[in-house]
């Protein structure tokens, strides 16, 4: 938590002087903060989901699945709302609604990936996919890309809000319900059994 | 022992990320993702596409190396390792040189890739493009190395992705700046772009410098002795400072690109062995079978011209032929050939009719004069072969200069030479007398 609030003190800062720098263009100079801030906290919060010994956790009687589903969505809401006070001004050009959307995006991918990767990796698919389509998509909705490149819109209500909120409720659920990957794979399980 | 290493970092995995992030940052630039192609199928416009895409590569490929790095700590193997026989440097690197195995495989298969891309319509291998791809993969490398020196010595699960971000912005920052100095980080500086090339010194000082870099930091990561670790970081500063104030290059081209000089034999023409001749550059030559049939419809216009050049600031055409606008960005990634011949027409049309003014007034003068529109309008239809519209009054002066082609090629002189001095009075005159 503390690392979040520092991070959205941060992205404010940043995000303010972005804004008001007269070199660059007003508030659409926001998109960096909009983009590395949800993914730094999607990171931060991929380590709370596992424990020190994941394989101990599920063999315990009782999965915890209710538990599990709402941790992922308070991780998905928390940061997003912190996030999105820090860029209030204008807030569907690259601001409050973008930092939101980014933000329970990114944590959905990184709920999915952590039943399927091993917890040290799961901030890896977020993060590739970032740089990415940083990189590589247009900051417009041209060409399907407020669908393969939903975080690069600047907020509006679009298609990419759908994906966001696809990505986070498929990642709360699949979280809820299958828990963090096990680090052992299961060959490896019957081999030190045997 | 090297390939259980291997097996143990992940290499193969590296690897295949990287290729797949590669070859998916080259299609997401290609129809139907984007807008057009704005590929170039030459060595040295690809190997500008491997620097800028380095940008996303290099703090991946430092993510990974930083994940590798810290994989005895993440297991809290420390204490145990401490008390191998074998020793800790050593061990880091076998685990260094089986990381860099996957990173430079991942390279090999990007490298592959973009090769595959430009292959259909490649036509020049000169320019030392080697050279350039041969910096760029040092780029990779020393990413890995300071991804991995990150890994070995920093503490937290959380250093792999934030050394990945932090190489992102500190790479990416400098692209929005100026100055020779910035083309010393590793990724996404080198400006590699057709009708350049490498300046011959700079490769190996660029080389020393990245090697430098690297050899710092693996002797920071593997806690080599102060002496070991001082030396290369020594070499590399020495190497940087030419590198950093360096004024080379060409002067035409801003300080970034202090690195890079013009290529000559790129922009050599190559001419078609049949009449009416048209030529393009050398690194565009792929291109001659697209481009020659535009050029000769256009040329059966009378414009009393029979030749077509390529042209572009650094080359501008001579008076007496058409100039074809640079093709560079106008080449289909993959199945070769231009990427749209519709667009290229037209900008040929373009160039040639539209009024170029240095002033702003001429602009003015000229595009106030409805006369000179008028004109203007004759002589995009004239040169395209495209009739204006029959409800246009334009489309009875187009059939009268069509029709008598004497009256149409004095007519197309006169308004070549207008347009050229971006004399408005010369247009409106020869659109009133059209009318």
């Amino acid at each position: 938590m503390p690392l979040l609030l520092l991070l959205a003190v941060i992205s404010w800062r940043i995000a303010l002087w972005l804004a008001h720098y007269l070199y660059f263009d007003s508030v659409n100079a926001r998109a960096p903060v909009a983009i590395v801030a949800p993914l730094l906290a999607a990171v931060l919060i991929s380590v709370t989901l596992s424990g020190a010994d994941v394989d101990l956790e599920r063999s315990t009687a009782r999965l915890s699945i209710r538990w599990r589903t709402v941790h992922g969505l308070v991780a998905a809401v928390i940061p997003g709302a912190l996030l999105a006070i820090t860029a209030l001004d204008q807030p569907q050009i690259w601001g409050s609604y973008a930092l939101v959307r980014n933000t329970i995006g990114l944590v959905g991918i990184v709920l999915i990936a952590a039943t399927v990767l091993p917890a040290t990796l799961t901030w890896s698919p977020a993060l590739i996919y970032v740089i990415v389509v940083y990189f590589a998509a247009p900051r417009t909705p041209d060409y399907g890309a407020s669908w393969w490149a939903w975080p690069m819109q600047p907020g509006a209500p679009d298609s990419s809000w759908i994906c966001a909120t696809i990505l986070v409720i498929t990642g709360a659920v699949a979280y809820g319900r299958r828990g963090p990957a096990p680090t052992t794979s299961t060959g490896e399980r019957q081999r030190s059994l045997a | 022992m090297a390939r259980i290493e291997v097996r143990r970092t992940g290499a193969a995995w590296i690897t295949i990320s990287l290729g797949v992030v590669g070859a998916v940052l080259l299609l997401a630039k290609q129809p139907p993702f984007g807008q057009s192609s704005t590929w170039s199928s030459t060595w040295a416009d690809a190997a500008g596409w491997l620097s800028v895409t380095g940008l996303v590569l290099g703090p991946l490929v430092a993510a990974a190396a930083a994940w590798v790095g810290g994989r005895g700590a993440r297991h809290k193997l420390g204490e145990l390792l401490a008390t191998a026989a074998r020793p800790a440097a050593r061990r880091g690197l076998l685990t260094w040189w089986a990381m860099l195995a996957g990173v430079l495989g991942g390279f090999v298969v990007y490298a592959a890739v973009i090769a595959m891309a430009l292959m259909p319509t490649v036509s020049y291998f000169g320019g030392r493009w080697m050279w350039a791809w041969w910096l760029v993969a040092l780029g990779w490398v020393a990413c890995a190395g300071i991804g991995f020196a990150a890994g070995q010595r920093l503490p937290g699960r959380l250093v792999p992705p934030l050394v990945g971000v932090a190489i992102y912005i500190l790479c990416g920052i400098p692209t929005y700046l100026s100055g020779a100095w910035i083309q010393l980080m590793p990724v996404g500086q080198l400006r590699s772009s057709g009708g350049f090339q490498l300046i011959g010194w700079v490769i190996p000082v660029a080389s020393v410098w990245l090697l430098g870099l690297t050899a710092t930091a693996i002797g920071l990561a593997l806690n080599w002795k102060p002496i070991r670790v001082l030396i290369p970081a020594a070499v590399a500063i020495v190497a940087a400072i030419p590198l950093s104030v360096s004024g080379g290059g060409d002067e035409e081209r801003y300080a970034g690109d202090s690195w890079m000089e013009s290529d000559p034999a790129a922009t050599e023409l190559v001419c078609t062995d049949d009449e009416p001749t048209v030529c393009l550059f050398a690194e565009h030559a792929g291109l001659l079978p697209d481009v020659t049939p535009i050029a000769r419809q256009l040329l059966a216009a009378p414009l009393g011209i029979d030749r077509a050049v390529e042209s572009n600031d650094r080359h501008p055409s001579t008076p007496g032929t058409l100039p074809l606008p640079d093709l560079d960005g106008h080449f289909l990634a993959f199945s070769g050939g231009l990427a749209d011949s519709d667009e290229y027409r037209h900008s040929v049309v373009s160039d040639l009719t539209v009024p170029r003014c240095s002033s702003t007034s001429g602009d003015d003068a000229i595009y106030s004069s409805t006369y000179a529109q008028t004109a203007i309008t004759i002589a995009m239809a004239l040169v395209s072969g495209d009739p204006p519209n029959e409800e246009d009054p334009v489309a009875v002066v187009y059939e009268e200069l069509t029709s008598d082609s004497a009256r149409g090629a004095s007519w197309m002189t006169d308004y070549l030479q207008a347009a050229d001095e971006c004399n408005a009075d010369a247009l409106s005159d020869l659109g009133r007398h059209s009318k």
